[in-house]
């Protein structure tokens, strides 16, 4: 995983190094930095990003049993959605899995953070990067693959375990990049002065770098329950009784074919996430 | 002897840190060699044992996954050459690339003009840019259902314009597919470019016109050069997930067109064959791993050169 | 982890806490997918106090493998007969003592100690059907009592058919067709259903057992395998223009049966419900809301199908119920199936 990766993934903002630098020379810019159509490229793109999901909410609110046949406006798919125990339960596991996840994968990746970029003398530092961000690496399918043998044969029972643990394990590195990332760009003046007054190490910690890198392990944790909340591939492969997630949920529904209260519970759930990641966004790219 | 004094301090200062390095990764450690690198030894040993008919596999040593990615018995018990699962690695590998060039045409010019903006309007593009990434994967794709399925969405609308009296599915093709992946994995494009973009020094580009280039010239001599960096981590980021997807070809591509990810995942399910999922595991992992050493390797020879 | 750790860690805790407490009883069901009436289930959980999660498949295949990877936490299962005499071999079933539970009293003696369950205990049955085919009768005026119509369709059938995704009762059809043996371990005579199969395909729009109802009512396929009764559920529910064909070569027979998988972790729970799904009025609402005649005693009166009105399933060809395959044999049905849909 290049640095720039890490970069991209984490804090994409924090790479205007110079934020003036930009619009200094673009205010006495002329043509040669705006390329013709590069607007409607980007117009067009983002038609193409949101014309899907604005018909999916669209069609929530459709009367009509059959989706694509508009025939007046009408909030029942959203009460029979409230109303559907399956989705019930599935959103209750898919919450429980994902806020353990989150706080495992988030102490983990905050405990490794610390030690790679502020750690003395750490052998192989390089390795040990490499190590947490591994689920990065590989295709997801993979992993879901490798977790379904070893609980098989571990014979794991409890599906929320399961779960937990695989979602854990992923969840690492998304935790671990913005927290690093903040670590990165902030200064150490602060941590150096309060050890030069003989501050004792846990004391700089909790007083100084703690409260400074909050905004990133916030983050991070915002990101890993995100990530948790989304996955499908892993949790479809070793879903079992009483821990269907979501996703898992929702793709045993999408298999019967389209239906308003499907759109219905799509609407939801982008609200829910969205929810959850806005609040992020601003975290991360809080200077 | 304050000296040595001073110097044992440090040396169990320094000994204490170590340690409280340790500590800090061992936790990282753990999980990733507890749920990544055993069960990925667990994948190797899979693949060279006998799958077992009703699910699962039996101890028993045998290379037969491997060989049956390559040669089918057929009903004279003659090994024969079949290209069926290869063609299925070919369109997995093709259709990724495919995606990755298409999400690159496309994020090139949407990264560069959202670069191009004031700061506060850069923040809310790129925010709308990650938006979809963030809600739901399983929604995005069922968006695509419910767009290209028969008597869906866009047949609704163009046969309301008049413009189609009654159309085919469009779902379950290559194209369905594609769409989908394209969908799915664009911000993974966007975000590495346009961090790259940020870097560049735009007196480069004034130089260039002041040295009448044409725009074409400095877009291809000067601009897409100095964002090689993001542009290669954008392929890797779209490219190495598409290899995998499942719910792409399961939904767009309706199971009749597989790509590795659904083929892999069938093995573990209906099809009941966990030896040759091991191997086609194997055998994904290893594209990827060429893929990225390939990569690596073109970085290091390009570094060199600067040097 | 001052402020937003612990708030994390509050939530985890709480999370966890809340989970037992909600579900003190509970019961997770792996059934075939729209099989159980929701309002049963919604009664049951008032009754008994038990918490019910349902997750569904739609083929044999995709339950054994499912327990098969092991561990997986269902309480209730409902494969048909040759499954559970393969699950029960592989020592992937509880004993539950199915012989001394009162459900087994609720059921008609001609279904008790089968050869799949030689001393019944392990399974207790629950209803029985058949596999064949269905036309859409709007759209299709042609013959339909023979498999020859299916797998070797007309011309006008092109890209018009369409066949369940797992060869569990497609096989067993096409040796019907054939007059080759059930579970046949010689590979020539599986040669032939290969080559039929294959050259079915030609006309095959798409492999699925899910979402059957909507492209059998969409006319988006004319013809499609599928269940006796689940048609006639379509026909009379959604009065869709289906027709369960009745193939003189004779149909596939199925019998599922309740089970529960080794490691349950709520066994008597399990027993709770096969207990009370096997009571007669039970039994007879699930019989109107399925379709499948269930094999414990009904209320006669109250049953809404009858010969004359369901002639899906009450067939008037031979039935001839599947067999649990040797492994030499299930691996040539899977051969044919992986060569076919490579």
């Amino acid at each position: 995983m290049s640095p720039s990766i890490s970069d991209a993934i984490s804090e994409p903002m924090n790479t205007t190094a110079e934020p003036t630098s930009m619009r200094r020379i673009a205010r006495k810019s002329h043509d040669a930095k705006h390329f013709p159509g590069f607007k409607a490229v980007t117009v067009l793109f983002f038609a193409f990003l949101y014309l899907p999901i604005l018909v999916v909410i669209g069609y929530s609110f459709n009367e009509n049993k059959i989706v694509s046949v508009w025939h007046g406006f009408s909030w029942k798919w959203y009460s029979s959605a409230l109303q559907n125990d399956g989705l019930m339960s599935a959103l209750q596991v898919s919450f429980t899995v994902a806020a353990v996840a989150t706080f495992f994968a988030t102490s983990i990746a905050l405990a490794a953070a610390l030690v790679l970029s502020r750690g003395k003398n750490v052998k192989h530092a390089p390795v040990s990067e490499a190590v947490v961000n591994l689920p990065l690496m590989l295709p997801e399918i993979v992993f879901a693959v490798a977790v379904l043998i070893l609980f098989s044969q571990l014979e794991i029972r409890n599906g929320m375990l399961k779960l937990i643990l695989a979602h854990t394990c992923f969840c690492i590195p998304f935790a671990f990049l913005p927290i690093r990332a903040r670590l990165k760009g902030m200064n150490t003046d602060l941590e150096q002065a309060a050890q030069d007054l003989y501050a004792p190490p846990w004391t700089t910690f909790k007083l100084i770098t703690l409260p400074l890198i909050m905004p990133g392990v916030l983050a991070g944790a915002m990101l890993s329950f995100v990530i948790s909340l989304d996955d499908f591939i892993t949790s479809n492969i070793i879903s079992g009784g009483g821990a269907t997630t979501l996703p898992v949920y929702i793709f045993s529904l999408v298999k019967q074919g389209v239906s308003p209260e499907l759109n219905a519970i799509s609407t939801l759930i982008m609200v829910i996430s969205l929810l959850i990641a806005t609040p992020f966004w601003f975290l991360s790219n809080r200077k | 002897m304050s000296s040595m004094n001073s110097v044992r301090a440090m040396k169990a200062r320094d000994i204490k840190e170590s340690y409280l390095n340790i500590l800090g990764l061992l936790p990282a450690y753990v999980v990733m060699l507890l749920l990544m690198i055993i069960p990925l030894g667990i994948i190797v040993y899979v693949s060279v044992m006998t799958s077992d008919p009703y699910g699962g596999f039996i101890s028993e040593f045998s290379l037969d996954s491997f060989q049956q990615i390559l040669f089918v018995t057929d009903w004279d018990n003659n090994l024969q050459l079949d290209l069926q699962y290869l063609r299925i690695i070919g369109r997995t590998v093709v259709l990724s690339l495919i995606t990755a060039i298409i999400c690159l045409c496309l994020a090139f010019p949407v990264a560069f003009y959202i670069a191009r903006q004031s700061t506060s309007r850069k923040a809310l593009l790129l925010f709308l840019v990650m938006l979809p990434f963030w809600i739901s994967m399983i929604v995005r794709v069922y968006a695509w259902v419910l767009i290209l399925s028969d008597n869906g969405v866009l047949e609704s609308v163009l046969s309301f314009l008049g413009l189609v009296d009654d159309m085919d599915s469009l779902l379950y093709n290559n194209g369905a597919m594609l769409v989908g992946m394209v969908y799915s994995y664009i911000p993974l494009m966007i975000l590495p470019i346009y961090a790259s973009i940020e870097k560049l020094d735009l007196r480069l580009i004034e130089a260039a016109s002041d040295l009448y280039a044409s725009r074409i010239n400095t877009l291809f001599r000067i601009v897409l050069p100095l964002c090689k960096p993001g542009i290669v981590a954008g392929i890797i980021l779209v490219f190495v997930p598409c290899l995998g997807t499942v719910l792409e070809p399961m939904l767009l591509g309706g199971g009749k067109t597989m790509l590795m990810g659904n083929l892999i995942q069938n093995q573990f399910g209906v099809a009941r064959n966990w030896s040759f999922g091991a191997s086609l595991t194997l055998a994904l992992l290893a594209i990827v791993m060429i893929f990225l050493m390939l990569q690596a390797l073109r970085a290091s020879r390009l570094k060199q050169q600067e040097q | 982890m001052k402020t937003s750790g612990k708030a994390l860690l509050a939530s985890a805790i709480t999370a966890m806490l809340a989970m037992p407490a909600i579900a003190a009883e509970k019961l997770n069901i792996y059934a075939w997918s729209e099989s159980i009436d929701p309002a049963l289930i919604e009664q049951f959980e008032k009754e008994t106090g038990i918490k019910v999660t349902l997750d569904s498949y739609t083929s044999n295949e995709a339950l054994l493998a499912k327990l098969k990877s092991g561990a997986t936490d269902y309480d209730l299962a409902f494969p048909s007969q040759h499954f559970v005499k393969i699950l029960i071999q592989e020592d992937l079933l509880e004993n539950i003592e199915a012989n001394k539970m009162p459900a087994f009293a609720n059921t008609e003696d001609k279904w008790k100690n089968m050869w799949w369950d030689p001393t019944s205990e392990y399974s207790i049955p629950f209803v029985y059907g058949t596999a064949g085919f269905t036309v859409n009768s709007d759209l299709y005026k042609g013959p339909a009592d023979s498999w020859k119509e299916f797998f070797e369709p007309s011309q006008e059938l092109q890209g018009k058919v369409a066949v369940f995704e797992s060869p569990d009762e497609i096989i067993p059809a096409a040796q019907l067709y054939l007059g080759v043996d059930y579970c046949s371990e010689d590979s020539k005579e599986m040669k032939r259903v290969y080559d039929l199969l294959a050259k079915q395909k030609t006309s095959v729009a798409v492999y699925s057992s899910d979402n059957i109802s909507s492209r059998v009512a969409s006319g988006e396929v004319i013809m499609h395998s599928w269940w006796d009764g689940t048609s006639m559920m379509a026909r009379k529910n959604d009065k869709a223009p289906v027709k369960y064909a009745q193939p003189k070569e004779g149909l596939v027979g199925w019998l599922d049966s309740m089970v529960v998988p080794k490691g349950a972790s709520n066994i008597d729970n399990a027993k709770t419900f096969i207990n009370w799904m096997t009571t007669r009025d039970v039994a007879t609402q699930e019989f109107n809301f399925y379709g499948h005649p269930p094999t414990s005693f009904i209320n006669e009166e109250l049953a809404e199908h009858k010969p004359g009105n369901s002639p899906e399933v009450f067939p008037s060809v031979p039935v001839k119920f599947t067999e649990a395959c040797s492994p030499a044999a299930q691996a040539l049905v899977d051969k044919v199936w992986t060569q076919l849909l490579r």
